[in-house]
């Protein structure tokens, strides 16, 4: 049980990054936690201080958090508990063990359980906190809300499981359907940044326009309270824990362990049903005929089916892209709202043309961090290396599509962004062909250094994204600060920022120089693999 | 990897926005929302008999149109024996969130309900009985939000149905409880001064709530006179001992006229050529607060004490327009030489001498604690309406409203309003109230608009609730002849709250509330004025050069020079100076001194100890401004006031603009000087409630810019938002207070004030300030542990602009302006323009010792109501 447990914890968190690469992703995950965490608490106390004095209006906010927290939760136990259930290389292994299904399977919930006690936990306990020490809670109040996550489990795992076979046998359905994917996936994320654009709108009007008493009228404040009723199972838990109401204890028992019971039952149920057939997907293909193509022509219809026919690459590369105006357009005008708002707008237009370099530098960020989804030239070949160490095309026209497929792509999206903060008026004519100016030559330098990590892989190690990382932020920031010590001095905009951009062709010139020199021995020392 | 890569950067904004506004601490401060009245079912009298029984209190604080006040909102009750005595004839019980009242002893007392903050609180009197009680009082209530003055007040006259004077006369009624007293009651028992005609009912008896009830008149007629006023009473006995008799006391003002309705309102005011004295008998409301009144109101309509303020025929409806009387034009007295010279420029877009008011008040005014509301006479009448959701829309002036701000003293542009202009400096307001001559006014609750807290913002435009004036000859002197004494009222609700211009004044007892400049705002009209021709030593490029100004600050001259570079920031060898340094010895003088041979000591005139005017501020409670609570004002007096032909950098700019149709570019001359001084007393146990977080505080009031509009239009020309500024940058000083607050410790630390400071005094800077604030030597408020002494008079924290603006960088040029107008003009240009036009001497600020003041003083704070109803027994 134990080796099964210790089992699924490999399987959800054993990656292949080497050190480098797991020191830079758990300091990203601790920084999204903690920026997180700052938030949630200080929107939750601003709110709470605000409203606190109104009748079940600090319940019924906290009700509404902790229901945003329970969905949230839940759409990630049922990705969690998808991968956990339908991993194909798993499914294969255990089928060649000697457990059974039933043990299996509880290892699996025990693991489910864990992992969503720590993360509610995480999320919930600080809202706690913060709603204790407002209200002036006594200790056992902190004690109990340990109890909290535990208590939610069963609900919230029971819909995750009831949903996750239709989830598993939607996304299979879809993987074999690239156009429904496509279309499927551009609506979720427009959605999303939409849904986002909402949030960040709400959330600027609320600290930077003072507007938090315009925001929460009495009418809008009973909306909250009348929602507390309906928002099961938050409700029933909130009577449980804050006000020791005994009475809502039973029915809150009976519904989630009966949608416990029912989830536990489907995914049981797919869990035998996938186990018994094959978990690969195998696809009718029909025999196209042999048609002559140009090699370059060919090339990249290669390398853009790589990126756009993988459903990975739709989520973290193709559908941002699309998405990049609009998420930019929306993130600028908060930033710029807020620069612009009370006493901060003076501390602002203390560095004339801060504004313009804070956009420059979102412009630049979002570029670069979007197309690291598409940089993986080489190690998205896999298995087929040798194919391109032994097809008779010159390595540098096969490198030079690899790399100007999504450098074009991101130049495209990076431009339409471009445009579309200056028709919205969020940036002016000059400040936008600045960015687009920079951004160009960051993305290129960007583009290249991962090149060279790429070409220095060897001996099947992970690739090191140390260096491209670091330049895609480091350089946008030292640009940024150029601009701000140059401008405190009196220079005009224009030349501050093109000494901006100076300094960041001065800085990437040196791997850019060496990846134009060695490229045809990295190329040549890549290790194909059988 | 990639993924959280996106969600850190999708998270930044949050984050940004979440450090800035923590960092920067301005959240919700700037709307601090209080109730706008409190709501309960007592009638004005109550009687309780003595018994261990608690009774419930029981108020709600209503808030007209916000659906969430700030803290400190939340209703206290208080009781105090009407007599002044401290044996308490009843108590006030708190159990948790709970008030009760427990009747102990034979006795009257006021029972106060007032938010914690104290700025809002109603009363009502209290019986509280043994046996039995007799009560007289007068059918129609006094005042809805309580007495300050303990006396009731009558005039000698009533007005007739002709508005002609008649022998006065009033409804009373006695109220015994229980119904068996009155049996015990008769003609007979009733006595009554000799100048006095009383007649009860006693058929007529009634029985309500308990109590039975006798109708009855009293009429007036004194013939002997020997004071001002007369003392009367009339006294109800019963046959029984036990039964203590009903008195009602009350005075007669000799030539005072009863008022009860806005037509007679007007005949003592506005109508009257030589003012008659006014004794109010009603309150005066906004139309929607009467509309809400006679909704709710049980009183008969003879009986009821509010009426509509503005309502000429009977419709319940405010009507105010400037051919009937209803609004009072004044010819400003403050300096209005730019405006003369604009006029005589400009025939087709004059701009009116004249300020408006709503009462214009000549004799005695007796309020007897009633209110006038001026609400839809000063309030814009657009906007400010509830939306759906419950918030409010800001409110809006429209084409007819007439209260639309201060007159200008200078404009940078067109003072018509046809027209951009660049900075306005504010001369004299419009007002609800303008009280001219030697007289006092005495217990009215006065405000210029309702009282729904709104942000302090909300009352840029509604005028002075109160100016007094007893400059009578006017000779831009006050007569020290004459003294208007303000007492035991309650002011709140406009741009300022009381302003003294060149008058003699007694503030005695009053709260003043809710400013969003000053609460008390003091000052001369005179001012003595630049001489241009007189031979004066001045710092130039060469060094010293005697000159006169007319040269020096011609467009010829080496003012012009040495102004331009001050604008554009230049120095160097080929400059009027090597260095900022020396350009600020040039202007002003170094570190807030003045050197005596600068250009600001040129334009200046010493007038040390020539006062104009004076105040006493006594027993005042000081609760709520934008800036400060008391301001001592000065002429601003920039070398561009005594001819802005120069500098070149700006009439360059102006031509440009002029040619662009934006902006009139107005020549004029030497209008400005060196305004008289005037002093101000505090006495007494005045008290300062005006805590407020330095972000919070508005200078939006001082003066009117359009500097960020126009900054902002040419932003948009070139797609440069930078070019976005804001008052506080144009005017930094609140960044210049903070370090004084940090550094000195002002603000409330440790305190329900933490981070918030109060400043009680600011003397103005610009031109040279010779006013003087004086304490009482007998004063319970200033001590060095609450607020520094320096020598009999308060210290001061000076605040430098030129310190600031001198050293304001050189940013990117206007491009396009700097091409059409050939001058050397950036962001920064326009901003130190402000300076060139004020004048560079520093403001000064009075602050509290934020910790001191609280635990020492504002700690031991019974509700305002209650502090005036003290102060009145003194």
């Amino acid at each position: 049980m134990i080796n099964l447990l210790i089992k699924d914890f490999r399987l959800m968190f054993g990656n292949k990054q080497n050190v480098s690469q797991q020191i830079v992703s758990a300091v990203f995950s601790v920084l999204f936690f903690v920026a997180f965490i700052v938030i949630e608490v200080f929107l939750f106390r601003t709110i709470l201080k605000t409203i606190r004095d109104i009748k079940y209006a600090s319940t019924a906010f906290l009700t509404l958090f902790l229901f945003v927290t329970t969905i949230l939760i839940t759409v990630g136990n049922l990705f969690q508990a998808k991968r956990l259930f339908f991993d194909a290389k798993d499914i294969e292994q255990l089928s060649n063990r000697p457990v059974s299904n039933t043990q299996i399977i509880l290892s699996k919930l025990l693991y489910l359980f864990l992992i969503h006690y720590a993360t509610s936990l995480m999320f919930e306990y600080p809202l706690f906190v913060a709603y204790g020490t407002l209200i002036g809670k006594m200790p056992m109040f902190y004690y109990l809300c340990l109890f909290y996550p535990a208590a939610t489990f069963f609900f919230e795992m029971g819909i995750a499981l009831l949903l996750v076979y239709p989830l598993w046998l939607f996304t299979r359905f879809m993987k074999r359907r690239f156009w429904l994917e496509m279309t499927v996936s551009l609506v979720l994320i427009c959605s999303l940044t939409l849904v986002y654009s909402y949030v960040l709108d709400i959330f600027i009007k609320l600290v930077a326009n003072n507007d938090m008493l315009t925001l929460f009228s009495q009418q809008s404040i009973n909306g909250f309270i009348k929602f507390q009723r309906n928002a099961f199972p938050v409700n029933f838990l909130v009577d449980i824990f804050f006000n020791k109401s005994t009475s809502a204890l039973f029915p809150f028992l009976c519904i989630s362990l009966g949608v416990f019971g029912l989830g536990l039952s489907v995914a049981i149920f797919a869990f035998g049903d996938v186990r018994n057939v094959s978990a690969s997907i195998t696809v009718n293909q029909k025999p196209r005929p042999f048609k002559d193509t140009p090699i370059w022509r060919a090339l990249v219809k290669k390398e853009f089916s790589l990126i756009a026919k993988n459903s990975d690459y739709i989520f973290s590369y193709t559908g941002l892209l699309i998405a990049q105006p609009l998420l930019l357009h929306f993130v600028i005008k908060s930033i710029n709202t807020v620069l612009k708002s009370g006493t901060i707008q003076y501390f602002a237009s203390l560095v004339p043309g801060l504004i313009d370099y804070v956009d420059i530098l979102m412009v630049m960020l979002f570029t670069v961090i979007i197309n690291q989804g598409a940089n993986s030239y080489i190690t998205m070949e896999a298995r087929t290396i040798k194919n391109m160490k032994t097809i008779p095309v010159p390595f540098s026209t096969q490198l030079f599509i690899k790399v100007a497929i999504p450098f074009v792509l991101s130049t495209a999206s990076l431009l339409v962004s471009c445009i579309v903060l200056w028709l919205t008026k969020t940036v002016s004519f000059k400040i936008m062909l600045f960015a687009l100016l920079i951004s160009i030559v960051l993305l290129f330098v960007f583009q290249v250094i991962s090149l060279w990590e790429e070409l220095s892989i060897r001996h099947g190690k992970p690739r090191s994204t140390f260096v491209s990382t670091l330049f895609s932020y480091l350089l946008p920031i030292v640009y940024a600060v150029t601009a701000i010590v140059l401008s405190y001095t009196g220079l005009s905009s224009s030349v501050t920022i093109l000494l901006g951009l100076a300094v960041i062709i001065v800085i990437g010139a040196a791997p850019v120089a060496i990846v134009f020199t060695r490229a045809n021995d990295m190329f040549l020392s890549l290790e194909a693999i059988n | 990897m990639k993924k959280k890569n996106l969600l850190v950067l999708l998270i930044i904004p949050f984050l940004i926005s979440t450090l800035t506004i923590v960092s920067v601490n301005v959240a919700y401060n700037l709307v601090d929302v209080d109730i706008s009245y409190i709501e309960w079912d007592y009638e004005d009298v109550v009687a309780y008999q003595v018994s261990e029984q608690l009774i419930p209190l029981k108020a709600v604080g209503v808030n007209q149109r916000h659906a969430k006040v700030s803290q400190g909102n939340n209703l206290v009750w208080k009781a105090a024996n009407k007599d002044g005595t401290t044996e308490p004839y009843a108590a006030v019980i708190r159990q948790g969130d709970n008030y009760f009242l427990k009747a102990v002893a034979e006795g009257n007392v006021v029972v106060t309900c007032s938010n914690q903050k104290g700025n809002v609180s109603r009363s009502f009197d209290c019986i509280v009985f043994k046996d039995g009680y007799i009560s007289v009082r007068p059918v129609i209530a006094n005042s809805r939000v309580g007495k300050v003055d303990d006396t009731i007040y009558y005039g000698e006259y009533d007005f007739d149905g002709s508005n002609a004077k008649k022998n006065a006369s009033f409804d009373i009624v006695v109220e015994c409880r229980p119904t068996s007293v009155l049996s015990t009651m008769s003609q007979e028992l009733v006595s009554f001064s000799d100048t006095l005609d009383v007649e009860l009912d006693w058929k007529g008896a009634t029985e309500e709530s308990g109590a039975m009830r006798v109708y009855g008149r009293v009429n007036i007629d004194v013939t002997d006179w020997i004071n001002q006023s007369s003392k009367a009473n009339v006294t109800v006995k019963s046959s029984i001992d036990t039964y203590k008799p009903g008195v009602m006391d009350f005075e007669i003002v000799r030539n005072g006229y009863n008022v009860y309705n806005y037509q007679q309102l007007l005949d003592c005011t506005n109508r009257s050529t030589d003012g008659k004295i006014a004794v109010l008998q009603v309150s005066f409301d906004s139309e929607q607060n009467y509309a809400y009144y006679l909704s709710t109101t049980k009183h008969k309509p003879q009986y009821q004490n509010v009426k509509c303020m503005g309502d000429l025929n009977g419709d319940n409806k405010a009507d105010f327009a400037l051919n009937n009387n209803t609004v009072v034009p004044i010819k400003t007295k403050y300096n209005h030489l730019f405006l003369e010279q604009w006029n005589a420029a400009n025939p087709d877009k004059k701009v009116s001498l004249d300020v408006l008011t709503g009462l214009y008040v000549q004799k005695d005014f007796y309020g007897n604690g009633h209110t006038i509301n001026f609400h839809d006479l000063t309030y814009p009448s657009k906007g400010g309406t509830v939306l759906e959701d419950g918030t409010v829309s800001l409110p809006e002036l429209a084409s007819t409203d007439l209260f639309r701000g201060p007159k200008s003293f200078y404009t940078v542009g067109d003072p018509s309003g046809q027209g951009l202009n660049l900075l306005t400096i504010y001369g004299q307001d419009n007002s609800g109230m303008y009280a001219k001559g030697n007289l006092t006014i005495n217990d009215v609750v006065l405000q210029n608009c309702d009282n729904d807290g709104k942000p302090l913002n909300f009352l840029e435009t509604v005028g002075t609730v109160l100016e007094v004036d007893t400059d009578l000859n006017d000779d831009l002197e006050a007569d020290f002849d004459a003294q208007i004494a303000v007492k035991n009222c309650r002011l709140s609700n406009g741009k300022n709250i009381v302003r003294s211009f060149s008058s003699n004044l007694l503030l005695d007892n009053c709260m003043l509330s809710n400013a969003h400049n000053f609460l008390f705002f003091t000052g001369s009209n005179k001012y003595a004025q630049v001489d241009g021709n007189k031979q004066q030593n001045i710092l130039s490029t060469g060094g010293n050069t005697t000159t006169t100004l007319n040269k020096f600050l011609d467009e010829k001259g080496a003012g012009n020079r040495i102004l331009d570079d001050y604008l554009s920031a230049k120095y160097g060898n080929d400059r009027a100076f090597k260095d900022s340094q020396q350009m600020q010895e040039c202007l002003y003088g170094l570190g807030g001194k003045l050197n005596s041979f600068s250009i600001q000591a040129a334009l200046t005139t010493n007038l040390a100890g020539q006062f104009k005017g004076q105040t006493e501020i006594k027993d005042c409670i000081m609760n709520t401004s934008g800036i400060a609570s008391i301001a001592l004002e000065s002429l601003f007096n920039g070398p561009y006031l005594f001819n802005n032909k120069i500098p070149n950098t700006i009439s360059k700019l102006f031509d440009v603009v002029e040619n662009m149709g934006m902006l009139n570019s107005f020549d004029c001359y030497n209008i400005a000087g060196t305004s008289y001084p005037v002093k101000v007393t505090i006495s007494g146990t005045t008290k300062f409630y005006d805590y407020k977080m330095l972000d919070a505080i508005d200078l939006s009031g001082l003066v009117h810019e359009d500097i960020s509009t126009f900054l902002s239009m040419f932003g948009s020309l070139t797609g440069n938002n930078s070019y976005n500024v804001t008052i506080d940058e144009i005017f930094p000083i609140k960044n210049l207070l903070g370090r004084y607050v940090a550094q000195k410790g002002y603000d409330g630390k440790n305190t329900q004030y933490s981070g918030k400071v109060n400043i009680p005094v600011v003397f103005y800077g610009g031109g040279a300030n010779y006013s003087q604030i004086e304490i009482d030597k007998n004063a319970d408020l200033f001590n060095e542990d609450m607020i520094g002494l320096r020598e009999g008079t308060v210290q001061t924290s000076q605040v430098n602009l030129l310190d600031r603006y001198i050293y304001l960088p050189k940013v990117s040029p206007i491009g396009i302006v700097q091409n059409l107008a050939q001058a050397d003009i950036d962001k920064n240009t326009l901003i130190k323009t402000v300076t060139i036009v004020t004048g560079y001497e520093p403001f000064e600020f009075v602050f509290v010792n934020g910790t001191n003041y609280y635990d020492d003083y504002l700690s031991k704070q019974e509700t305002n109501l209650l502090e005036q109803l003290k102060n009145n027994l003194k």
